[in-house]
């Protein structure tokens, strides 16, 4: 599946401006660079990249908002660009960065006008909307006007809407943006919930490795349109680390002179030693412990955050190469 | 049945809400509704000048000329005004998210902004009504006549809003239509007969704009409002089905145009 923009380009300064008028050159760029995949049913897959890497792009073909270039897609056995409206009805969408609560109004009127939209029965409505209620905790704010909601409960909301019509399909696009750790933590709790008694597919982007982590089983990973990773989430870490991080206080002030090959250093000083360690740990165990006093030993795996920044970094550098 | 019944209350649902949003600041509306009360003072003084040497004017009195602006002013500022949304929604994208759901999104945002349009329309209407009758008293009109005025103001709504949509959709292949905006609000004013009947403008003038869907905007709710008559009454109707047609069917056309350019970037 690809997509392309056709971006109009504007050549610098007032001339530059004028001449756009008059003659407007375009440029066209792939935003999304033939990816291909297929998600299980109840799965629930993050789907993370860099800025402007496809990640949107890519949902809003899905949800059938945007027409792909080339390729083909069927979410739930549906073409999302032919039959959108059959589609709409059993997916649910939330964007973090856009609100699709009333502004002045609680958000039970908008659950309320969200359940005509779908046309879900009176009935159907009262018990999902009891059961996002109770799961998302909104008893006390399903009666004040949105504007005076925090974000987190504002969120909690956005999410509980989406769910209103239990869609077979979620997309979250960035659902944590700029919550504090509890009420991430709380939507994060929900969601599962919702996935194992619902068995609701869920499809989430994110910036917060923290998210991904917890959330979802599979991870795809794309970057300027081209997708680098798709496996377990286990298997990232398992494919691109490459080292582990090791911490090392001696009992006295000690200068390192001699280490194997394959490692370097990060941080030292008279009492602390960082090093970074390709392959061959116990061989340098052996080194530290019989040439030098060691007090206190740490090994670490490079968090999820680091891991993810190499893969932006090393395919980004690949992007250049190619070029 | 009950399928037509649920789409039909879909929409209600969405009228109902959006009055809900719209009382959160009523109050706010109604104190606008203060423009309308200078505007209207300023026109009772003017017309009274110009109406000092004359018992009628185009056989319109200086009684009937200030309830025509009631019912005229009262339509501009209550109409409604989704134009900006609609076209900022185009350019920024953002109509994207709203596609996204099981409505109409032409009818969806009419039915939005008919909510506040209802309420604006009674404040202004009560507003203007109130300090016209001080000046010059009842207009010389049976009351039942109000209800096939309001049929015709309905109407009026609708053609503005489809007007108001398709110049909005134009932004799918302009970049910029505020421009727009300004000219049909200049030509509403002229040629739609706001602030002056369109029956004392020369004949070629009243000719042109009786071919233009504008002067069904403001003058004729306003003209069938002063001088009531069933035949007014139905030619009106007629007419403004009429273009309730020709130009629903030119922005279905102008909104299928204008999704396929639509491209929404990152997000």
């Amino acid at each position: 599946m690809t997509k392309e923009f056709s971006l109009k380009k504007k050549k610098k300064g007032l001339r530059g401006s004028i001449q756009s008028i008059l003659k407007p050159s375009y440029q066209t760029i792939k935003a999304v660079k033939g990816i291909n995949f297929q998600v299980k049913q109840g799965e629930m897959l993050g789907f993370i990249g860099p800025n402007g890497s496809g990640k949107s792009t890519t949902i809003k073909m899905l949800s059938g908002i945007l027409t792909p270039s080339e390729g083909e897609l069927q979410v739930l056995g549906t073409n999302p660009v032919t039959q959108r409206r059959k589609l709409t009805r059993h997916i649910g969408t939330v964007y973090g960065q856009k609100s699709q609560l009333w502004y002045h109004i609680p958000p039970i009127d908008t659950f309320y006008l969200f359940s005509k939209i779908y046309e879900i029965e009176e009935n159907a409505f009262k018990k999902q909307l009891d059961k996002l209620v109770e799961l998302f905790q909104l008893e006390n704010i399903l009666n004040v006007a949105a504007r005076k909601l925090s974000l987190g409960q504002r969120m909690k909301c956005e999410i509980a809407a989406s769910l209103l019509h239990q869609p077979k399909l979620v997309f979250l696009d960035e659902p944590t943006i700029g919550l504090d750790i509890i009420a991430k933590q709380q939507i994060r709790e929900a969601l599962l919930e919702m996935n194992r008694s619902e068995g609701t597919t869920v499809m989430l982007t994110s910036h917060d490795v923290g998210d991904i982590e917890s959330l979802c089983d599979r991870v795809i990973v794309i970057n300027q349109g081209e997708m680098v990773f798709d496996d377990h989430i286990d298997q990232l870490k398992r494919r691109f680390i490459h080292h582990k991080v090791v911490e090392i206080g001696f009992t006295k002030p000690t200068v390192v002179n001699s280490l194997p090959p394959d490692v370097d250093i990060i941080y030292a000083d008279q009492m602390n030693l960082k090093l970074k360690v390709k392959h061959g740990i116990s061989q340098l165990m052996e080194h530290l412990m019989v040439q030098y006093s060691v007090a206190d030993l740490n090994i670490n795996e490079p968090s999820m955050e680091e891991v993810i920044r190499s893969i932006y970094q090393e395919s980004s550098q690949e992007e250049v190469k190619n070029a | 049945m009950p399928n037509v019944w649920k789409k039909i209350d879909k929409y209600l649902a969405v009228t109902r809400v959006s009055i809900k949003n719209v009382f959160a600041y009523v109050r706010e509306m109604a104190y606008r509704s203060t423009f309308m009360i200078v505007i209207l003072f300023v026109f009772i003084k003017l017309w009274g000048v110009a109406f000092a040497d004359h018992q009628s004017i185009a056989g319109i009195t200086y009684e009937q000329t200030l309830w025509y602006l009631v019912v005229t002013e009262a339509i501009i500022m209550s109409k409604i005004s989704i134009g900006n949304v609609i076209s900022r929604e185009v350019i920024s994208g953002s109509l994207a998210y709203t596609l996204g759901r099981p409505y109409n999104y032409l009818l969806y945002h009419f039915f939005n902004g008919f909510g506040e349009s209802i309420i604006r329309l009674a404040i202004n209407v009560i507003a203007g009504s109130t300090l016209v009758f001080l000046f010059v008293g009842p207009p010389a009109v049976e009351l039942w006549v109000v209800f096939p005025v309001m049929i015709t103001i309905l109407f009026a709504i609708i053609i503005d809003f489809l007007i108001t949509a398709m110049i909005s959709f134009l932004a799918f292949f302009t970049e910029e239509v505020s421009g727009f905006f300004f000219v049909y609000q200049k030509i509403l004013f002229i040629l739609g007969g706001l602030l002056i009947p369109i029956d004392f403008f020369p004949e070629w003038l009243q000719e042109f704009s009786g071919l233009l869907p504008f002067q069904l905007i403001l003058y004729a709710p306003a003209k069938l409002f002063i001088n009531f008559s069933v035949e007014t009454f139905n030619y009106i109707i007629l007419q403004q089905f009429l273009w309730m047609f020709a130009l629903g069917v030119t922005l279905g056309i102008l909104f299928l145009l204008g999704k396929r350019r639509l491209s929404v970037n990152g997000g």
